[in-house]
């Protein structure tokens, strides 16, 4: 489903050339619960962004269900992760002046054809799904970090996204709170069948996974 | 989408409540001097009263003519005024494109008048009677003077309102009431309602025949003091007016009292002002485009500048919304969108206060009581300046924003 070959990823400034990434090669299957594993600045982020279409490599290719993703322009990229890609993040990025509810349709703002009836509709269903119907109308400042770890989740589903990306999704949360998020992910993973490549700092929770990659100063080291 | 953007607009510009009013603060007085001076120039350059067919109408008020010594090429040596009656009566009123054709005086005479031992100023202007017929005065009581009553040089005259009720209270009981002006009397026949002084062609409190001037209107010189008002029968016959009157003037005969080129245009209020002021009609374009430019410029300048900072506080929810599929054009869209709609708040305040400092020139005469000069045309104008500054000041950090990475956006980089 995704395949990653020679990825290398380098950032240059006038006087520093930082290798963050070199020769990374590979295969991600549909279906598949990912762990990329390694110790800060090693490069895991870097390699999510690439995947996930945020970032570009500096060599290599990225290939995401037989599309090779080159050269492409704003728009197609920008169609192709609304479509294609669900991202959730460390520190939940959701707006504070939206509602949760408005929060979690976002993306469908971005894909054409859904009326705003039915992008509620498909919002309130997602909330639902991460357990937080009643909070659908507060905003994020309202909430606890799980909470809104939840709600970017729900954001993350509401396109039913082949893939989903989570760049250490329980970094900032306790580990009950953890335990709650890394359920759902497992079963959007076992009942959805979502993909999911998820960045950690904890092996308990990557042990939950079906494959663990790690990596040691941008380099893959198994 | 739109309801989106308008839903984050409102969000976001009650956040930052300080930032929305020195935002709306100078968004507002930028566009009340806009539409002050909007208003103003189109009060001076549009059908109001007296002149409600201002766009049918030519005016004939300055001159320059040169000797045969410094030639006309020497626009150093040139004599400049107003017409003389001699000019207009034999190369204006002949014409044959205009509708009517009135002559008057071109500057209002200031004398006092004694009545009921009270000095009051009164400007008389002389003028024939197709005066009333170009113009279109409303007469609150009485008539205008007629032909014969021109042509008879008869001691006549029209008021306006505001003198009428000052000499006799009650303006209805001045019709048929004498009024000596200039040891002169004249019997009142007309009452109109006051002309404000900027409508420079009609301005005056007293009207009387032209033929009453102690002025000799038959003397053959080309300059002294006169101005036609020449009526179209449509619009578009202006130029031929115009056209028609050089070929007429052509036709003096040269040299006439020594003089040899004369320069004399009929054309509307807005030309003869360009033509007879130090800049060209080119320049004078330049100009007010630099003003109003500047105008929105500086303050743009200023919108430009808090845009980014109030977008660098949404590096994050650029970020996120690029992340799920937003492009370029959509985020450029969306903080367009506040923006525009943060100018057109401005602007509906504008409007309020302008129509308040618009209130404040009323009595001084400048603008007539009825008639506010807010119209749509200014409401348009102005709507049209709201957008363009809108855009101006969104449009660079908007775009800015767009071109950011998403990763960099999501670090909360710098913008």
């Amino acid at each position: 489903m995704i395949t990653l070959k020679n990825l290398e990823k380098v950032y240059q400034t006038d006087e520093i050339e930082t290798v963050a990434l070199s020769n990374i090669n590979l295969e991600i299957a549909k279906g598949e619960f990912l762990s990329i594993m390694g110790p800060s600045g090693c490069g895991k982020s870097t390699l999510l962004n690439m995947i996930g279409l945020l970032d570009k490599p500096t060599n290599g290719m990225v290939e995401i269900e037989k599309n090779i993703i080159d050269g492409w322009r704003d728009k197609r990229l920008a169609q192709f992760r609304n479509q294609k890609l669900g991202f959730i993040f460390q520190s939940f990025h959701l707006i504070n002046d939206l509602q949760v509810v408005d929060n979690v349709e976002l993306p469908l703002l971005y894909r054409k054809g859904i009326s705003g009836k039915e992008r509620r509709k498909r919002a309130l269903e997602a909330i639902e799904k991460v357990g937080l119907s009643t909070r659908a109308k507060h905003y994020p400042a309202q909430l606890s970090g799980g909470q809104k770890q939840r709600v970017a989740i729900a954001r993350a589903i509401i396109g039913q996204p082949d893939i989903i990306l989570a760049d250490e999704p329980t970094g900032n949360l306790d580990s009950k709170m953890g335990n709650d998020i890394m359920e759902i992910l497992e079963k959007l993973n076992k009942q959805e069948k979502a993909t999911i490549i998820m960045v950690t700092h904890d092996e308990r929770l990557a042990n939950k996974t079906n494959r663990i990659i790690h990596l040691f100063d941008g380099k893959q080291v198994n | 989408m739109i309801k989106n953007y308008l839903k984050i607009t409102w969000k976001v510009l009650m956040r930052n409540k300080l930032f929305t009013f020195i935002s709306l603060f100078g968004i507002s007085f930028t566009l009340i001097i806009l539409i002050v001076a909007a208003s103003f120039f189109d009060y001076f350059t549009k059908s109001n009263y007296p002149a409600k067919k201002l766009d049918r109408i030519s005016f004939i008020s300055n001159v320059r003519i040169w000797d045969e010594q410094t030639g006309k090429n020497s626009y150093n040596n040139y004599i400049g005024g107003s017409p003389s009656y001699y000019l207009l009566d034999n190369y204006a009123r002949t014409l044959e494109t205009p509708l009517k054709v009135s002559i008057n005086s071109n500057f209002v005479t200031s004398v006092n008048s004694y009545i009921n031992a009270q000095k009051l100023e009164l400007k008389i202007r002389h003028t024939d009677d197709e005066f009333w017929n170009v113009l279109d005065f409303k007469f609150i009581a009485g008539r205008p003077y007629n032909k014969n009553e021109v042509e008879d040089a008869q001691q006549v005259a029209v008021i306006s309102e505001s003198v009428a009720k000052t000499i006799f209270n009650e303006s209805q009981d001045a019709i048929g009431k004498q009024v000596e002006m200039d040891k002169i009397n004249y019997t009142i026949i007309g009452i109109v309602k006051d002309v404000p002084f900027t409508s420079q062609y009609a301005y005056g409190n007293v009207w009387v025949p032209i033929t009453t001037t102690k002025n000799d209107l038959s003397v053959k010189k080309l300059d002294g003091g006169y101005s036609a008002i020449l009526l179209a029968k449509k619009r578009g016959d202006l130029p031929k007016i115009e056209s028609e009157f050089q070929a007429a003037l052509k036709k003096i005969d040269f040299p006439f009292n020594g003089m040899n080129f004369i320069d004399c245009h009929a054309e509307s209020v807005l030309e003869d002002f360009i033509r007879f002021s130090p800049v060209n009609k080119k320049t004078f374009s330049i100009l007010l485009s630099a003003v109003i430019f500047i105008l929105l410029f500086i303050p743009s300048l200023n919108l430009i500048s808090m845009n980014t900072t109030r977008i660098s506080e949404r590096l994050s929810e650029i970020g996120i919304r690029k992340s799920f599929g937003a492009t370029k054009i959509a985020l450029t869209g969306q903080f367009l969108t506040e923006n525009i709609v943060l100018t057109i708040l401005g602007g509906v305040i504008a409007f309020i206060f302008s129509f308040i400092v618009l209130k404040f020139f009323q009595p001084t005469g400048i603008i007539p009581s009825e008639g506010f000069p807010l119209n749509f045309r200014i409401f348009f104008t102005g709507l049209f300046f709201c957008f363009l500054f809108g855009f101006i000041s969104g449009v660079l950090p908007a775009y800015r924003m767009s071109r950011l990475q998403i990763v960099e956006s999501l670090k909360g980089g710098e913008l």
